[in-house]
Protein backbone atom coordinates (compact mmCIF):
# COMPACT_ATOMS: atom_id res chain seq x y z
CA UNK A 1 0.00 0.00 0.00
CA UNK A 2 1.47 3.38 -1.01
CA UNK A 3 2.21 5.68 1.87
CA UNK A 4 0.63 9.06 2.14
CA UNK A 5 3.14 11.80 1.48
CA UNK A 6 3.34 14.99 3.46
CA UNK A 7 2.14 16.86 0.47
CA UNK A 8 -1.03 14.81 0.23
CA UNK A 9 -1.59 15.25 3.90
CA UNK A 10 -1.29 18.99 3.62
CA UNK A 11 -3.72 19.08 0.72
CA UNK A 12 -6.25 17.08 2.66
CA UNK A 13 -5.90 19.35 5.63
CA UNK A 14 -6.55 22.39 3.48
CA UNK A 15 -9.61 20.79 2.03
CA UNK A 16 -10.96 19.86 5.43
CA UNK A 17 -10.33 23.36 6.71
CA UNK A 18 -12.22 24.87 3.82
CA UNK A 19 -15.14 22.57 4.66
CA UNK A 20 -14.87 23.45 8.32
CA UNK A 21 -17.33 25.85 9.89
CA UNK A 22 -14.91 28.45 11.20
CA UNK A 23 -13.92 29.59 7.71
CA UNK A 24 -17.41 29.50 6.14
CA UNK A 25 -19.38 32.68 5.81
CA UNK A 26 -23.15 32.81 6.36
CA UNK A 27 -23.69 33.53 2.69
CA UNK A 28 -21.68 30.49 1.66
CA UNK A 29 -23.56 28.33 4.08
CA UNK A 30 -26.96 29.39 2.75
CA UNK A 31 -25.86 29.00 -0.83
CA UNK A 32 -24.46 25.58 -0.34
CA UNK A 33 -27.36 24.50 1.81
CA UNK A 34 -29.96 25.54 -0.74
CA UNK A 35 -28.08 23.86 -3.59
CA UNK A 36 -27.86 20.71 -1.53
CA UNK A 37 -31.58 20.83 -0.71
CA UNK A 38 -32.50 21.39 -4.36
CA UNK A 39 -30.25 18.57 -5.45
CA UNK A 40 -31.72 16.20 -2.90
CA UNK A 41 -35.21 17.18 -4.00
CA UNK A 42 -34.39 16.50 -7.62
CA UNK A 43 -32.85 13.15 -6.72
CA UNK A 44 -35.89 12.11 -4.75
CA UNK A 45 -38.18 13.12 -7.58
CA UNK A 46 -36.10 11.10 -10.01
CA UNK A 47 -36.30 8.08 -7.72
CA UNK A 48 -40.03 8.47 -7.11
CA UNK A 49 -41.03 5.50 -9.34
CA UNK A 50 -39.26 3.29 -6.81
CA UNK A 51 -41.81 4.23 -4.18
CA UNK A 52 -44.41 2.22 -6.09
CA UNK A 53 -42.26 -0.85 -5.65
CA UNK A 54 -42.58 -0.70 -1.90
CA UNK A 55 -44.72 -3.56 -0.68
CA UNK A 56 -44.16 -5.44 -3.92
CA UNK A 57 -40.82 -6.64 -2.64
CA UNK A 58 -41.11 -9.79 -0.64
CA UNK A 59 -37.91 -11.38 0.68
CA UNK A 60 -39.56 -14.82 0.75
CA UNK A 61 -40.56 -14.46 -2.87
CA UNK A 62 -37.10 -13.17 -3.72
CA UNK A 63 -35.35 -16.30 -2.46
CA UNK A 64 -38.04 -18.65 -3.78
CA UNK A 65 -36.68 -21.52 -5.88
CA UNK A 66 -37.65 -22.49 -9.40
CA UNK A 67 -40.86 -24.55 -9.65
CA UNK A 68 -39.00 -27.70 -10.63
CA UNK A 69 -36.49 -27.38 -7.78
CA UNK A 70 -38.94 -26.92 -4.95
CA UNK A 71 -39.53 -29.79 -2.55
CA UNK A 72 -43.18 -30.58 -1.72
CA UNK A 73 -42.79 -28.85 1.66
CA UNK A 74 -41.35 -25.72 0.09
CA UNK A 75 -44.11 -25.79 -2.50
CA UNK A 76 -46.70 -26.01 0.23
CA UNK A 77 -45.23 -22.98 1.99
CA UNK A 78 -45.26 -21.05 -1.27
CA UNK A 79 -48.87 -21.98 -1.96
CA UNK A 80 -49.94 -20.79 1.50
CA UNK A 81 -48.04 -17.55 0.96
CA UNK A 82 -49.79 -17.01 -2.37
CA UNK A 83 -53.13 -17.60 -0.66
CA UNK A 84 -52.22 -14.97 1.94
CA UNK A 85 -51.21 -12.53 -0.77
CA UNK A 86 -54.44 -13.11 -2.70
CA UNK A 87 -56.38 -12.45 0.49
CA UNK A 88 -54.41 -9.20 1.03
CA UNK A 89 -54.69 -8.04 -2.53
CA UNK A 90 -58.24 -8.96 -3.46
CA UNK A 91 -59.86 -9.73 -0.11
CA UNK A 92 -60.84 -13.15 -1.44
CA UNK A 93 -60.31 -16.51 0.22
CA UNK A 94 -58.77 -18.65 -2.48
CA UNK A 95 -57.34 -22.17 -2.59
CA UNK A 96 -54.09 -22.41 -4.51
CA UNK A 97 -52.95 -25.89 -5.48
CA UNK A 98 -50.11 -27.41 -7.41
CA UNK A 99 -51.69 -29.99 -9.72
CA UNK A 100 -49.33 -32.47 -11.32
CA UNK A 101 -49.89 -33.92 -14.80
CA UNK A 102 -51.62 -37.29 -15.15
CA UNK A 103 -49.77 -40.28 -16.51
CA UNK A 104 -50.58 -41.40 -20.04
CA UNK A 105 -52.33 -38.19 -20.95
CA UNK A 106 -51.50 -35.76 -23.73
CA UNK A 107 -53.97 -32.98 -24.32
CA UNK A 108 -55.02 -32.02 -27.80
CA UNK A 109 -57.59 -29.51 -28.88
CA UNK A 110 -59.58 -29.40 -32.10
CA UNK A 111 -61.81 -26.64 -33.34
CA UNK A 112 -64.55 -27.01 -35.93
CA UNK A 113 -64.42 -23.88 -38.07
CA UNK A 114 -67.72 -24.84 -39.73
CA UNK A 115 -69.42 -24.43 -36.35
CA UNK A 116 -67.66 -21.44 -34.82
CA UNK A 117 -69.91 -18.41 -35.16
CA UNK A 118 -67.55 -15.81 -33.71
CA UNK A 119 -69.62 -15.15 -30.59
CA UNK A 120 -66.44 -14.68 -28.50
CA UNK A 121 -68.02 -16.42 -25.52
CA UNK A 122 -64.90 -18.56 -25.20
CA UNK A 123 -62.79 -15.41 -24.81
CA UNK A 124 -64.74 -14.13 -21.84
CA UNK A 125 -65.25 -17.55 -20.26
CA UNK A 126 -61.47 -17.89 -20.35
CA UNK A 127 -60.92 -14.48 -18.78
CA UNK A 128 -63.41 -15.34 -16.06
CA UNK A 129 -61.84 -18.72 -15.37
CA UNK A 130 -58.19 -17.72 -15.45
CA UNK A 131 -58.20 -14.44 -13.48
CA UNK A 132 -56.80 -12.33 -16.29
CA UNK A 133 -56.47 -8.61 -15.76
CA UNK A 134 -59.68 -6.77 -16.67
CA UNK A 135 -58.05 -3.36 -16.93
CA UNK A 136 -55.80 -3.33 -18.75
CA UNK A 137 -57.48 -6.13 -20.62
CA UNK A 138 -55.69 -9.42 -21.18
CA UNK A 139 -57.31 -12.18 -23.20
CA UNK A 140 -55.76 -15.49 -24.18
CA UNK A 141 -58.04 -16.19 -27.14
CA UNK A 142 -58.06 -13.99 -30.23
CA UNK A 143 -61.01 -14.56 -32.56
CA UNK A 144 -60.22 -13.65 -36.16
CA UNK A 145 -62.97 -12.76 -38.60
CA UNK A 146 -61.69 -14.22 -41.86
CA UNK A 147 -63.08 -13.65 -45.35
CA UNK A 148 -64.24 -16.94 -46.83
CA UNK A 149 -61.85 -18.39 -49.35
CA UNK A 150 -58.57 -17.49 -47.67
CA UNK A 151 -56.41 -18.92 -44.93
CA UNK A 152 -54.19 -15.83 -44.75
CA UNK A 153 -54.27 -14.85 -41.10
CA UNK A 154 -53.17 -11.32 -41.97
CA UNK A 155 -56.62 -10.81 -43.54
CA UNK A 156 -58.29 -11.59 -40.24
CA UNK A 157 -60.11 -8.87 -38.36
CA UNK A 158 -60.00 -8.83 -34.57
CA UNK A 159 -62.16 -5.85 -33.66
CA UNK A 160 -65.35 -6.93 -35.46
CA UNK A 161 -68.47 -5.90 -33.59
CA UNK A 162 -71.66 -6.34 -35.64
CA UNK A 163 -75.06 -6.60 -33.92
CA UNK A 164 -75.33 -10.27 -34.92
CA UNK A 165 -72.83 -12.97 -35.81
CA UNK A 166 -71.97 -14.85 -37.97
CA UNK A 167 -71.81 -12.39 -40.83
CA UNK A 168 -72.40 -13.50 -44.40
CA UNK A 169 -69.20 -14.29 -46.29
CA UNK A 170 -66.93 -14.73 -43.28
CA UNK A 171 -65.74 -17.52 -41.06
CA UNK A 172 -64.31 -17.14 -37.59
CA UNK A 173 -61.05 -18.55 -36.35
CA UNK A 174 -60.24 -18.44 -32.63
CA UNK A 175 -56.49 -18.57 -32.00
CA UNK A 176 -54.95 -19.32 -28.62
CA UNK A 177 -51.85 -21.08 -27.35
CA UNK A 178 -51.34 -24.10 -29.59
CA UNK A 179 -49.32 -26.00 -26.94
CA UNK A 180 -46.70 -26.82 -29.55
CA UNK A 181 -44.68 -30.01 -29.30
CA UNK A 182 -41.71 -27.97 -30.54
CA UNK A 183 -42.35 -24.67 -28.80
CA UNK A 184 -40.21 -21.72 -29.91
CA UNK A 185 -41.24 -19.75 -26.82
CA UNK A 186 -39.58 -22.29 -24.53
CA UNK A 187 -36.35 -22.24 -26.52
CA UNK A 188 -35.87 -18.49 -26.28
CA UNK A 189 -36.55 -18.11 -22.55
CA UNK A 190 -33.22 -17.04 -21.05
CA UNK A 191 -34.10 -18.13 -17.51
CA UNK A 192 -36.11 -21.37 -18.07
CA UNK A 193 -39.21 -19.77 -16.63
CA UNK A 194 -41.34 -21.58 -19.21
CA UNK A 195 -41.24 -25.25 -20.15
CA UNK A 196 -43.30 -28.07 -21.57
CA UNK A 197 -44.96 -30.42 -19.11
CA UNK A 198 -45.24 -34.19 -19.75
CA UNK A 199 -48.91 -33.80 -20.74
CA UNK A 200 -47.97 -31.35 -23.47
CA UNK A 201 -48.95 -28.11 -21.77
CA UNK A 202 -46.39 -25.32 -21.88
CA UNK A 203 -46.48 -23.53 -18.55
CA UNK A 204 -44.88 -20.47 -16.99
CA UNK A 205 -43.52 -20.04 -13.47
CA UNK A 206 -44.78 -16.50 -12.95
CA UNK A 207 -42.40 -16.02 -10.03
CA UNK A 208 -39.41 -16.97 -12.17
CA UNK A 209 -40.29 -14.90 -15.25
CA UNK A 210 -38.14 -11.81 -15.71
CA UNK A 211 -40.50 -10.20 -18.22
CA UNK A 212 -38.06 -9.98 -21.14
CA UNK A 213 -40.85 -10.83 -23.62
CA UNK A 214 -38.59 -12.93 -25.84
CA UNK A 215 -41.25 -15.65 -25.82
CA UNK A 216 -43.89 -13.20 -26.98
CA UNK A 217 -41.72 -12.35 -29.96
CA UNK A 218 -40.96 -16.01 -30.65
CA UNK A 219 -44.57 -17.20 -30.65
CA UNK A 220 -46.04 -17.32 -34.17
CA UNK A 221 -49.62 -17.42 -32.80
CA UNK A 222 -49.68 -14.26 -30.62
CA UNK A 223 -50.55 -16.52 -27.73
CA UNK A 224 -48.42 -14.95 -25.03
CA UNK A 225 -49.64 -11.86 -23.24
CA UNK A 226 -47.65 -9.48 -21.10
CA UNK A 227 -48.71 -7.70 -17.93
CA UNK A 228 -47.60 -4.16 -18.70
CA UNK A 229 -49.38 -2.87 -15.61
CA UNK A 230 -50.45 -4.30 -12.29
CA UNK A 231 -53.41 -6.56 -13.20
CA UNK A 232 -56.69 -5.34 -11.82
CA UNK A 233 -59.63 -7.66 -11.28
CA UNK A 234 -62.88 -6.80 -9.49
CA UNK A 235 -63.14 -8.75 -6.25
CA UNK A 236 -66.40 -10.44 -7.20
CA UNK A 237 -64.93 -11.73 -10.47
CA UNK A 238 -62.01 -13.61 -8.89
CA UNK A 239 -62.08 -17.34 -9.48
CA UNK A 240 -60.99 -18.74 -6.08
CA UNK A 241 -60.05 -22.16 -7.49
CA UNK A 242 -56.42 -21.45 -8.36
CA UNK A 243 -53.31 -23.37 -9.26
CA UNK A 244 -49.68 -22.37 -9.21
CA UNK A 245 -49.02 -22.90 -12.91
CA UNK A 246 -52.25 -21.59 -14.32
CA UNK A 247 -54.75 -19.10 -12.96
CA UNK A 248 -53.31 -17.65 -9.75
CA UNK A 249 -53.20 -13.85 -10.01
CA UNK A 250 -50.15 -12.58 -11.86
CA UNK A 251 -48.13 -9.50 -11.08
CA UNK A 252 -46.87 -6.64 -13.20
CA UNK A 253 -44.07 -7.50 -15.59
CA UNK A 254 -44.69 -11.21 -16.22
CA UNK A 255 -45.89 -13.16 -19.23
CA UNK A 256 -48.99 -15.30 -19.20
CA UNK A 257 -50.79 -17.56 -21.63
CA UNK A 258 -53.40 -20.26 -22.12
CA UNK A 259 -52.67 -23.46 -20.17
CA UNK A 260 -55.67 -25.45 -21.48
CA UNK A 261 -57.13 -24.62 -18.03
CA UNK A 262 -54.79 -27.14 -16.43
CA UNK A 263 -56.41 -26.75 -13.01
CA UNK A 264 -59.57 -28.10 -14.64
CA UNK A 265 -58.22 -30.47 -17.26
CA UNK A 266 -55.76 -32.22 -14.96
CA UNK A 267 -58.74 -33.11 -12.81
CA UNK A 268 -60.57 -34.56 -15.78
CA UNK A 269 -62.81 -31.60 -16.54
CA UNK A 270 -63.22 -29.78 -19.82
CA UNK A 271 -61.57 -26.37 -20.30
CA UNK A 272 -63.73 -23.31 -19.67
CA UNK A 273 -63.70 -22.16 -23.30
CA UNK A 274 -65.13 -25.49 -24.44
CA UNK A 275 -68.00 -25.40 -21.97
CA UNK A 276 -68.93 -21.85 -22.90
CA UNK A 277 -68.87 -22.35 -26.67
CA UNK A 278 -72.51 -22.00 -27.72
CA UNK A 279 -72.05 -23.99 -30.94
CA UNK A 280 -70.02 -26.92 -29.63
CA UNK A 281 -67.20 -26.15 -32.04
CA UNK A 282 -64.50 -27.13 -29.58
CA UNK A 283 -63.28 -30.70 -29.04
CA UNK A 284 -60.83 -31.52 -26.28
CA UNK A 285 -59.37 -34.69 -24.91
CA UNK A 286 -56.57 -37.15 -24.41
CA UNK A 287 -55.00 -38.04 -27.72
CA UNK A 288 -53.30 -41.11 -26.23
CA UNK A 289 -56.72 -42.68 -25.60
CA UNK A 290 -57.85 -44.18 -28.94
CA UNK A 291 -61.51 -44.01 -27.88
CA UNK A 292 -61.51 -40.32 -26.97
CA UNK A 293 -63.44 -37.72 -28.89
CA UNK A 294 -60.30 -35.98 -30.00
CA UNK A 295 -58.85 -39.22 -31.39
CA UNK A 296 -62.02 -39.72 -33.44
CA UNK A 297 -61.77 -36.21 -34.83
CA UNK A 298 -58.12 -36.60 -35.76
CA UNK A 299 -58.84 -39.92 -37.48
CA UNK A 300 -62.01 -38.94 -39.30
CA UNK A 301 -61.99 -35.21 -39.98
CA UNK A 302 -59.69 -33.35 -42.31
CA UNK A 303 -57.73 -31.45 -39.70
CA UNK A 304 -54.95 -28.96 -40.25
CA UNK A 305 -52.73 -26.81 -38.07
CA UNK A 306 -51.88 -23.13 -38.28
CA UNK A 307 -48.55 -22.12 -39.80
CA UNK A 308 -47.47 -25.71 -40.32
CA UNK A 309 -44.45 -24.45 -42.25
CA UNK A 310 -42.80 -22.96 -39.16
CA UNK A 311 -42.41 -26.42 -37.66
CA UNK A 312 -43.90 -25.80 -34.23
CA UNK A 313 -45.99 -29.03 -34.31
CA UNK A 314 -49.07 -27.59 -32.59
CA UNK A 315 -51.42 -29.63 -30.40
CA UNK A 316 -54.30 -27.50 -31.64
CA UNK A 317 -56.10 -28.62 -34.78
CA UNK A 318 -58.69 -26.94 -36.96
CA UNK A 319 -61.13 -28.55 -39.35
CA UNK A 320 -64.14 -27.87 -41.52
CA UNK A 321 -66.75 -30.61 -41.69
CA UNK A 322 -69.67 -29.10 -43.58
CA UNK B 1 -2.31 6.56 -5.44
CA UNK B 2 -3.24 9.57 -7.49
CA UNK B 3 -3.06 12.96 -5.96
CA UNK B 4 -6.36 14.35 -4.95
CA UNK B 5 -6.60 18.09 -4.64
CA UNK B 6 -9.65 19.05 -2.68
CA UNK B 7 -11.30 22.09 -4.23
CA UNK B 8 -11.21 25.25 -2.24
CA UNK B 9 -14.81 26.30 -2.25
CA UNK B 10 -14.03 29.86 -1.22
CA UNK B 11 -12.01 30.41 -4.36
CA UNK B 12 -14.36 28.67 -6.76
CA UNK B 13 -15.83 30.86 -9.47
CA UNK B 14 -18.41 28.28 -10.61
CA UNK B 15 -20.96 29.07 -7.94
CA UNK B 16 -23.22 30.77 -10.48
CA UNK B 17 -23.20 27.62 -12.60
CA UNK B 18 -24.23 25.65 -9.55
CA UNK B 19 -27.34 27.78 -9.22
CA UNK B 20 -28.24 27.27 -12.84
CA UNK B 21 -27.88 23.53 -12.62
CA UNK B 22 -29.92 23.44 -9.44
CA UNK B 23 -32.71 25.45 -11.05
CA UNK B 24 -32.81 23.23 -14.13
CA UNK B 25 -32.89 20.10 -11.97
CA UNK B 26 -35.68 21.55 -9.86
CA UNK B 27 -37.75 22.38 -12.93
CA UNK B 28 -37.17 18.92 -14.32
CA UNK B 29 -38.17 17.39 -11.02
CA UNK B 30 -41.41 19.37 -10.96
CA UNK B 31 -42.20 18.41 -14.53
CA UNK B 32 -41.57 14.72 -13.85
CA UNK B 33 -43.65 14.66 -10.70
CA UNK B 34 -46.62 16.23 -12.43
CA UNK B 35 -45.92 14.42 -15.72
CA UNK B 36 -46.27 17.72 -17.56
CA UNK B 37 -45.52 16.55 -21.09
CA UNK B 38 -46.02 12.83 -20.74
CA UNK B 39 -48.98 10.74 -21.84
CA UNK B 40 -50.19 10.41 -18.24
CA UNK B 41 -50.21 6.63 -18.88
CA UNK B 42 -53.29 6.16 -16.81
CA UNK B 43 -54.92 2.80 -17.13
CA UNK B 44 -58.34 2.87 -18.61
CA UNK B 45 -60.94 1.36 -16.36
CA UNK B 46 -62.90 -1.34 -18.20
CA UNK B 47 -66.28 -2.33 -16.93
CA UNK B 48 -66.38 -6.11 -16.32
CA UNK B 49 -68.42 -7.79 -19.05
CA UNK B 50 -71.94 -8.95 -18.35
CA UNK B 51 -71.98 -12.61 -17.15
CA UNK B 52 -74.35 -13.47 -20.01
CA UNK B 53 -71.36 -13.12 -22.36
CA UNK B 54 -69.67 -16.15 -20.85
CA UNK B 55 -72.57 -18.16 -19.46
CA UNK B 56 -72.59 -21.84 -20.32
CA UNK B 57 -76.31 -21.81 -21.13
CA UNK B 58 -77.47 -23.24 -24.43
CA UNK B 59 -79.02 -20.88 -26.94
CA UNK B 60 -82.53 -22.22 -26.32
CA UNK B 61 -84.41 -24.20 -23.76
CA UNK B 62 -85.15 -27.85 -24.46
CA UNK B 63 -88.53 -29.08 -23.33
CA UNK B 64 -88.67 -32.41 -21.62
CA UNK B 65 -92.39 -32.70 -22.14
CA UNK B 66 -94.96 -31.09 -24.40
CA UNK B 67 -94.88 -27.33 -24.05
CA UNK B 68 -98.28 -27.13 -22.35
CA UNK B 69 -97.28 -29.62 -19.66
CA UNK B 70 -93.94 -27.83 -19.25
CA UNK B 71 -95.64 -24.50 -18.67
CA UNK B 72 -97.89 -26.04 -16.00
CA UNK B 73 -101.15 -25.79 -17.90
CA UNK B 74 -103.91 -28.13 -16.87
CA UNK B 75 -105.06 -28.87 -20.40
CA UNK B 76 -103.35 -31.18 -22.80
CA UNK B 77 -102.65 -30.77 -26.47
CA UNK B 78 -105.49 -33.13 -27.36
CA UNK B 79 -108.00 -30.91 -25.53
CA UNK B 80 -107.98 -28.73 -28.61
CA UNK B 81 -106.71 -31.10 -31.22
CA UNK B 82 -109.51 -33.61 -30.64
CA UNK B 83 -111.84 -31.09 -32.16
CA UNK B 84 -109.76 -29.67 -34.92
CA UNK B 85 -107.49 -31.21 -37.42
CA UNK B 86 -104.71 -28.77 -38.37
CA UNK B 87 -104.28 -28.44 -42.09
CA UNK B 88 -101.43 -30.20 -43.78
CA UNK B 89 -100.57 -27.10 -45.74
CA UNK B 90 -97.84 -25.03 -44.14
CA UNK B 91 -97.92 -22.25 -43.07
CA UNK B 92 -101.51 -21.85 -42.06
CA UNK B 93 -101.32 -21.36 -38.33
CA UNK B 94 -104.30 -19.54 -36.95
CA UNK B 95 -105.13 -18.41 -33.43
CA UNK B 96 -102.64 -20.77 -31.75
CA UNK B 97 -98.98 -21.58 -32.42
CA UNK B 98 -98.56 -18.31 -34.30
CA UNK B 99 -94.99 -18.07 -33.07
CA UNK B 100 -94.07 -21.28 -34.85
CA UNK B 101 -92.36 -20.72 -38.16
CA UNK B 102 -91.71 -23.90 -40.05
CA UNK B 103 -88.44 -23.42 -41.86
CA UNK B 104 -87.07 -26.90 -41.85
CA UNK B 105 -87.59 -28.72 -45.10
CA UNK B 106 -90.12 -27.93 -47.80
CA UNK B 107 -91.71 -31.35 -47.73
CA UNK B 108 -92.26 -31.40 -43.97
CA UNK B 109 -95.61 -30.95 -42.29
CA UNK B 110 -96.65 -31.02 -38.64
CA UNK B 111 -97.18 -34.78 -38.86
CA UNK B 112 -93.64 -35.50 -39.96
CA UNK B 113 -92.73 -35.22 -36.30
CA UNK B 114 -96.00 -34.82 -34.33
CA UNK B 115 -98.24 -37.83 -33.96
CA UNK B 116 -101.54 -37.43 -35.81
CA UNK B 117 -103.42 -39.60 -33.35
CA UNK B 118 -101.80 -38.76 -30.01
CA UNK B 119 -100.77 -35.14 -29.58
CA UNK B 120 -98.88 -35.81 -26.34
CA UNK B 121 -96.15 -37.65 -28.19
CA UNK B 122 -94.08 -37.29 -31.32
CA UNK B 123 -93.50 -39.79 -34.06
CA UNK B 124 -90.64 -40.38 -36.41
CA UNK B 125 -90.94 -40.74 -40.17
CA UNK B 126 -91.79 -44.43 -39.80
CA UNK B 127 -94.66 -43.66 -37.43
CA UNK B 128 -92.95 -44.92 -34.30
CA UNK B 129 -94.05 -43.00 -31.23
CA UNK B 130 -91.32 -40.95 -29.54
CA UNK B 131 -91.61 -39.03 -26.25
CA UNK B 132 -90.96 -35.27 -26.24
CA UNK B 133 -87.82 -35.74 -24.16
CA UNK B 134 -86.24 -38.11 -26.67
CA UNK B 135 -86.70 -36.10 -29.81
CA UNK B 136 -83.19 -36.95 -31.07
CA UNK B 137 -84.66 -40.29 -32.14
CA UNK B 138 -86.72 -38.40 -34.70
CA UNK B 139 -83.86 -36.21 -35.90
CA UNK B 140 -81.53 -39.15 -36.48
CA UNK B 141 -83.85 -40.64 -39.10
CA UNK B 142 -82.64 -37.94 -41.49
CA UNK B 143 -79.46 -36.55 -39.88
CA UNK B 144 -77.49 -39.77 -39.47
CA UNK B 145 -73.91 -38.40 -39.57
CA UNK B 146 -74.80 -35.65 -37.12
CA UNK B 147 -76.44 -38.17 -34.81
CA UNK B 148 -73.30 -40.35 -34.94
CA UNK B 149 -71.09 -37.34 -34.15
CA UNK B 150 -73.45 -36.22 -31.38
CA UNK B 151 -73.42 -39.68 -29.82
CA UNK B 152 -69.62 -39.55 -29.81
CA UNK B 153 -69.68 -36.11 -28.24
CA UNK B 154 -68.16 -34.22 -31.14
CA UNK B 155 -71.32 -32.53 -32.38
CA UNK B 156 -73.06 -30.20 -30.01
CA UNK B 157 -72.49 -29.15 -26.44
CA UNK B 158 -70.71 -31.29 -23.90
CA UNK B 159 -70.16 -30.32 -20.29
CA UNK B 160 -68.42 -31.88 -17.34
CA UNK B 161 -65.54 -34.34 -17.52
CA UNK B 162 -63.46 -35.45 -20.49
CA UNK B 163 -62.08 -38.21 -18.26
CA UNK B 164 -65.03 -40.51 -17.71
CA UNK B 165 -63.26 -42.19 -14.76
CA UNK B 166 -63.30 -38.88 -12.86
CA UNK B 167 -66.86 -37.81 -13.46
CA UNK B 168 -69.79 -37.67 -15.86
CA UNK B 169 -70.17 -35.59 -18.96
CA UNK B 170 -73.50 -34.46 -20.27
CA UNK B 171 -74.50 -34.10 -23.88
CA UNK B 172 -77.09 -31.47 -24.62
CA UNK B 173 -79.85 -32.69 -26.92
CA UNK B 174 -80.51 -31.50 -30.49
CA UNK B 175 -83.32 -29.19 -29.41
CA UNK B 176 -81.11 -27.45 -26.83
CA UNK B 177 -79.54 -25.58 -29.71
CA UNK B 178 -81.75 -26.17 -32.74
CA UNK B 179 -85.38 -25.09 -32.92
CA UNK B 180 -86.99 -28.18 -34.46
CA UNK B 181 -89.30 -25.96 -36.51
CA UNK B 182 -86.44 -23.82 -37.85
CA UNK B 183 -83.26 -25.72 -37.08
CA UNK B 184 -80.71 -23.30 -38.47
CA UNK B 185 -78.50 -22.14 -35.59
CA UNK B 186 -79.72 -18.65 -34.62
CA UNK B 187 -77.64 -15.52 -35.13
CA UNK B 188 -76.13 -14.31 -31.89
CA UNK B 189 -75.03 -11.08 -30.34
CA UNK B 190 -71.23 -11.26 -30.08
CA UNK B 191 -69.50 -10.68 -26.76
CA UNK B 192 -67.59 -7.39 -26.39
CA UNK B 193 -64.61 -6.95 -28.65
CA UNK B 194 -61.13 -6.72 -27.20
CA UNK B 195 -60.02 -3.28 -26.15
CA UNK B 196 -57.00 -1.68 -27.71
CA UNK B 197 -56.86 1.43 -25.55
CA UNK B 198 -55.56 0.19 -22.27
CA UNK B 199 -53.31 2.96 -21.12
CA UNK B 200 -53.77 6.32 -22.73
CA UNK B 201 -56.78 8.29 -21.63
CA UNK B 202 -57.57 11.40 -23.61
CA UNK B 203 -54.88 12.97 -25.74
CA UNK B 204 -53.65 11.57 -28.96
CA UNK B 205 -55.48 8.25 -28.91
CA UNK B 206 -58.86 9.62 -27.88
CA UNK B 207 -60.26 8.85 -31.31
CA UNK B 208 -60.05 5.13 -30.53
CA UNK B 209 -61.87 5.34 -27.23
CA UNK B 210 -65.08 3.49 -27.79
CA UNK B 211 -66.33 2.36 -24.41
CA UNK B 212 -68.90 -0.35 -24.56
Amino acid sequence: MPRMTNHDDQNLQEGLNSLGNEKMSRRDFLRRGSILATGMGALMAAMSPLRQLQGAFDPEEFVQKHYKEMTPEEMDKVLRRIERKVAERFDVKATVRDIKPMDGVEYVYALNLSKCNGSRKCVHACVNENNQSRSPEIQYITVLKMPQGTMDMDKGEILYDPPKVPEEGYYYMPVQCQQCANPPCVKVCPVHATWQEPDGITVIDYDWCIGCRYCEAACPYWARKFNFAEPRIPKERINPDMSYLSNRPRSKGVMEKCTYCLHRTREGRYPACLEACPTGARIFGNVLDPNSQISFVLRNKRTFVLKEEVGTIPRFFYYFDE
Amino acid sequence: MTRVKMPDIKERKGMAHGWWIACVLLLLAISFVFDMWGDKRLIREHKPVDPKYYSTNTVRHAFEKAETAQAGYQFECSSCHELMEPPLQIPKLIAEHEDIVLRHEAAMTCYTCHSRTNREVLNDIYGTEVAFGESENICRRCHGPHYRDWKLGIHGRVMGYWDKTKGPSTNKTCVSCHDPHAPKFPLMEPSPKPSRDHYITGGRNAAHDEPR
